[in-house]
């Protein structure tokens, strides 16, 4: 047989995984229109921080004088009120920024929890097996036979409104999807020869979870949770929505569009607003997610 | 003598890259002639697949045959209509791939693949009763035992040696004038790699068809060929009748190929690999491609080399041993 | 396909709805108040009373036997009363769960027709302005708010161009005899094509608006798993064997395609059946999401128990229909 030559297919990439991490995120910042959503997203982060500075007006004062006051381009709108006013007569660009914090609160906060718990048993079961495998494996079923918005809604009704429940609620719903993911990762990496060289030097089992396995699949539940956060922040603009969101005052963008639905032939503003807000951040973190899948893993790029 | 089945000249096919435009088939001229079975051996990144991928059209884009002509029964499949090509393609000239679990679709069963390609093809065979009919004769004839009862199953219930047989079966299935077979043996054990082998060349001799046999394995090409041609870097480099470019090869690559290989008559010969390696194939040079590894490079190499004759129905792509 | 297998898969569901069903038997006994207070509010009833109500509603007992009374009681659809109906809680489902069913399948059927054909032709037609459009629909489609989107289509739709209506289901006027509960269904069979319209046009915005971000979502990944079908060897291998364009992609690509698409239409449906509520509250649709609503805010509890568990034993069935479609589609998987 011929010596083994390269060919066009030469591969010499990088060994090392600070070299491998400094390519992903090279090519990361190669994606022009990822690069921007991820700036954006950090726009809106920023926004929600500093709420209290940027916000021209009180969220929670309003004035009767201005009730349904059109955005300032329209006839009888005013350039102090850009985006107008809603039915108490509060300005609407303000209550959009201060509703800014709960979206971005809500969907960091659930999903930093949620990826977290759900890492952590998806490596055990994963990788330990036996009783904690099953015993995880039957709650996930259970869990995933709730519809999403079903099984909030029905927490959320007997444990009342609020922002904690509304993240406790979440929560226990969305680990199981960071569970899985990571578990069936895990059942992959520990047939691989790395974690076999691991155990035949010696290494304890938290070792092999911690130092071997979970860096390699690192990458896949950073991307899962990004993702995850767009679809969060749209369940908790739902579940405002409906009444069950954080209450009033506090803006939330959902409960804002709730808000403006008897006045849509009026003034459209205050309903439609709050969704563009929404549907720009979601899109952002939607295309900043799979910017970082395309620069983590470029053979699931179509 | 009689025109050839197929005639493949200045052949170029190429596919733009992030990185620039990779020049895949550079300029190859080849013929098969009827009932003749030519040898195509070359490394991986040879061209060797591409250039019969190009004869059958089935370049994926952005790659496209950039020029040259492919002449099969007067017509050129290089220019042909999609229509012509479709016809062409199973009907006239058939092609089997390397890996049978792959190029069998896991989802239908052996008897709907055999049966799409003779309903395409073959007007008798309209009626599924005849077309099934066909399909195990097909089986049959390639070797596979209950015929009927394994026309029912999927590709993944057979194991690989009787998969690569279906997949034979279903290029015969209409009765192709010319047979491409791509890496037949390449995922095969050892063993079934000869049976796989000896029912190639029982189909050609049943039939009169010819055939085309691409490897990377001289030893493969040795046995089973009337001719051989060696391809490197998109070119082919030497040609001629097998037995001949094997005792007596003219070209350097094709020498450091014969040397590479551990020969049965002198078991301790040591093996020489080829030093060097194979050339990009984003931007050839003007020289001829095999000079950084050639022993015998000189300075009258530096040209674009053609293939010169050498001699009784031999080419060779060297200026320093033809003639 | 084994009807043993089938059988077994079957059985093998019983722990996961006996799960289901602690959990919400579990949300609703850690409900905080007393149901019975909360009915009867001041009313002048003796403590007495009141604790002969609660024996009545199975408050009392221990946990555990609450829990089998309430399994016990499921399974034959006894859910007792609605608090504020005064009625079996099933009847009162029952009667909202037909205009449901026909939202919910014929956006199913909408997100199906719409997303699996336009991720088909992106696939094709990849990187053209087919694609780039498809694409970029189906990523508004899913980053959009269901109820926004249904709130800007009633502004656009009902109230400025008047295509629609605003609500409900059908007017006051039809009086059309129930058969099926199905409005599509039962005009047809009255005879009434007027009628017929009327429920269409009341359908069409609400179904479009809960069948978006599925069709949306089935798009995208039928487009990326027909470019995967696309590239493999059995594509080019049903070239090479000079079969027609229109074969080679709907036959060998798609029925391999759709492997991954059906695993995650199925997932979706879960979406539908929560988007339910949301959508029917828009639109005021009388089904059993916008009950579900009213009853949180009125705390009729038996309400909503009931109906959750009704919406995940649906989802959970729905799911093993997929899988058994899946074996259907991969032979290569058996149930």
């Amino acid at each position: 047989m011929l010596a083994p030559t390269p060919g066009i297919d030469a591969d010499s990439g990088p060994r090392s995984e600070e070299s491998m991490l400094a390519v992903s995120v090279a090519t990361f910042l190669e994606n022009r229109t990822a690069v921007a959503c991820a700036l954006l997203v950090v726009a809106f982060a920023a926004l929600a921080l500093l709420a209290p500075w940027i916000a021209p007006h009180d969220p929670h004062a309003g004035d009767l004088l201005r009730r349904l006051q059109p955005p300032a381009w329209m006839a009888d709108g005013e350039w102090a009120y850009p985006l107008g006013c809603d039915a108490l007569g509060r300005d609407i660009l303000s209550r959009l920024v201060f509703g800014t914090r709960v979206s971005m609160f809500i969907g960091v906060a659930v999903v930093l929890v949620a990826t977290v718990i759900g890492t952590l048993l998806g490596l055990a079961s994963g990788y330990l097996r036996g009783a904690l495998d099953v015993a995880v494996s039957r709650v996930v079923d259970v869990l995933l036979g709730f519809p999403y918005l079903i099984f909030a809604i029905g927490l959320m009704a007997v444990m009342g409104p609020g922002l904690s429940n509304i993240i406790l609620v979440l929560v226990i719903k969305e680990w199981v999807l960071p569970c899985r993911v990571v578990r069936a990762e895990t059942l992959a990496a520990r047939e691989m020869e790395y974690v076999e060289a691991a155990r035949a030097l010696g290494d304890s089992r938290g070792h092999i979870m911690f130092r071997e396995i979970l860096p390699n699949i690192l990458s896949t539940v950073v991307v899962v949770a990004t993702f995850r956060m767009a679809t969060i922040i749209i369940v908790e603009a739902s579940l405002s929505f409906l009444g069950l969101g954080v209450q009033p005052p506090t803006p939330s963008w959902g409960s804002m569009i709730a808000d403006g639905r008897q006045f849509l032939l009026d003034a459209w503003w205050v309903s439609t607003l709050p969704g563009v807000a929404i549907l720009v951040l979601v899109l952002a973190i939607n295309l900043a997610s799979q910017g970082l899948r395309d620069a983590f893993d470029p053979g699931l790029r179509t | 003598m009689s025109a050839p089945l197929l005639s493949i000249r200045g052949l170029r096919t190429v596919f733009p890259t992030r990185a620039g435009v990779v020049h895949a088939v550079d300029g190859v001229d080849l013929d098969v002639n009827d009932a003749e079975c030519v040898g195509v051996v070359g490394e991986s990144g040879s061209g060797k697949s591409v250039t019969f991928q190009s004869v059958l059209g089935l370049v994926k884009p952005p790659g496209r045959i950039e020029a040259g002509r492919i002449l099969f029964d007067g017509l050129d499949l290089a220019r042909c209509t999609a229509q012509q090509m479709r016809s062409v393609r199973g009907g006239d000239i058939a092609m089997t791939m390397q890996d049978a679990l792959t190029a069998l679709n896991p989802a239908f069963t052996v008897e709907t693949q055999i049966v799409e390609t003779l309903q395409a093809h073959v007007p008798s065979m309209r009626t599924r009763a005849a077309a099934r009919a066909r399909a195990i004769e097909l089986l049959a004839r390639v070797g596979i035992p209950d015929p009927a009862i394994r026309l029912k199953q999927y590709p993944h219930q057979f194991s690989g040696g009787m998969r690569q047989r279906v997949m034979i079966a279903i290029a015969l299935a209409c009765g192709p004038r010319l047979l491409i077979a791509d890496e037949p043996t390449t995922a095969l054990d050892v063993t079934i790699q000869a049976q796989v082998l000896e029912l190639l060349a029982r189909m050609r001799v049943e039939s009169g068809m010819g055939m085309v046999l691409i490897s990377h394995d001289l030893g493969v090409v040795a046995e089973q060929c009337d001719r051989v041609a060696v391809m490197y870097c998109g070119q082919v480099v030497e040609a001629g009748p097998t037995r001949d470019v094997i005792a007596r090869p003219l070209h350097p690559y094709t020498q450091g190929l014969l040397r590479s290989l551990p020969s049965l008559s002198d078991p301790d010969r040591p093996i020489q690999p080829i030093d060097g390696q194979v050339p990009d194939l984003l931007g050839p040079p003007a020289t001829c491609r095999f000079m950084p590894r050639c022993p015998r490079a000189a300075a009258a190499c530096e040209t674009r080399v053609p293939l010169l004759p050498a001699g009784a129905g031999r080419n060779v792509r060297c200026v320093r041993t033809a003639g | 396909m084994n009807p043993i297998a089938l059988l077994e898969r079957l059985l093998q569901l019983i722990p996961v709805l006996l799960g289901i069903s602690l959990v919400v038997f579990s949300m609703m006994a850690l409900t905080p108040g007393d149901p019975v207070d909360v009915m009867l509010g001041d009313s002048l009833a003796t403590p007495e009373q009141r604790a002969a109500m609660r024996r009545d509603m199975g408050l009392e007992g221990p946990l555990h036997e609450r829990f089998l009374t309430f399994v016990g009681n499921a399974v034959t659809f006894e859910f007792g009363n609605s608090f504020h109906h005064r009625r079996p809680v099933a009847n009162v489902i029952m009667e909202r769960v037909p205009a449901t069913v026909e939202l919910t399948l014929v956006s199913m059927l909408l997100a199906l027709v719409v997303g699996i054909p336009l991720g088909v032709l992106a696939a094709v037609r990849r990187d053209t302005w087919v694609d780039r459009m498809a694409t970029v629909t189906a990523l508004f489609g899913v980053s959009m708010p269901g109820f926004w989107f249904g709130i800007l289509a009633i502004l656009v739709f009902a109230v400025h161009l008047g295509w629609f209506p605003v609500s409900g289901r059908i007017g006051y006027s039809a009086e059309v005899p129930t058969v099926s509960g199905l409005l599509l269904i039962d005009t047809l069979i009255a005879g009434k094509p007027a009628s017929f319209l009327e429920a269409l046009r009341h359908l069409a915005l609400p179904a479009l608006t809960l069948g978006l971000a599925m069709a949306a979502l089935l798009a995208r990944v039928t487009r990326s798993s027909m470019l995967d079908a696309l590239r493999q060897d059995y594509v080019t291998f049903a070239q090479a064997k000079g079969l027609s364009r229109a074969r080679v992609l709907l036959r060998h690509a798609l029925k391999n395609a759709l492997i991954p698409t059906v695993t995650v239409a199925a997932i979706e449906t879960g979406t539908l059946l929560g988007g339910n509520m949301i959508v029917e509250t828009v639109f005021g649709w009388p089904g059993l999401g916008r009950l579900v609503v009213e009853a949180i805010f009125t705390r009729n509890y038996p309400i909503v128990q009931a109906a959750v568990l009704l919406y995940a034993v649906t989802y959970v069935l729905l799911n093993l229909a997929a899988d058994v479609l899946y074996t259907v589609l991969n032979p290569r998987v058996r149930l």
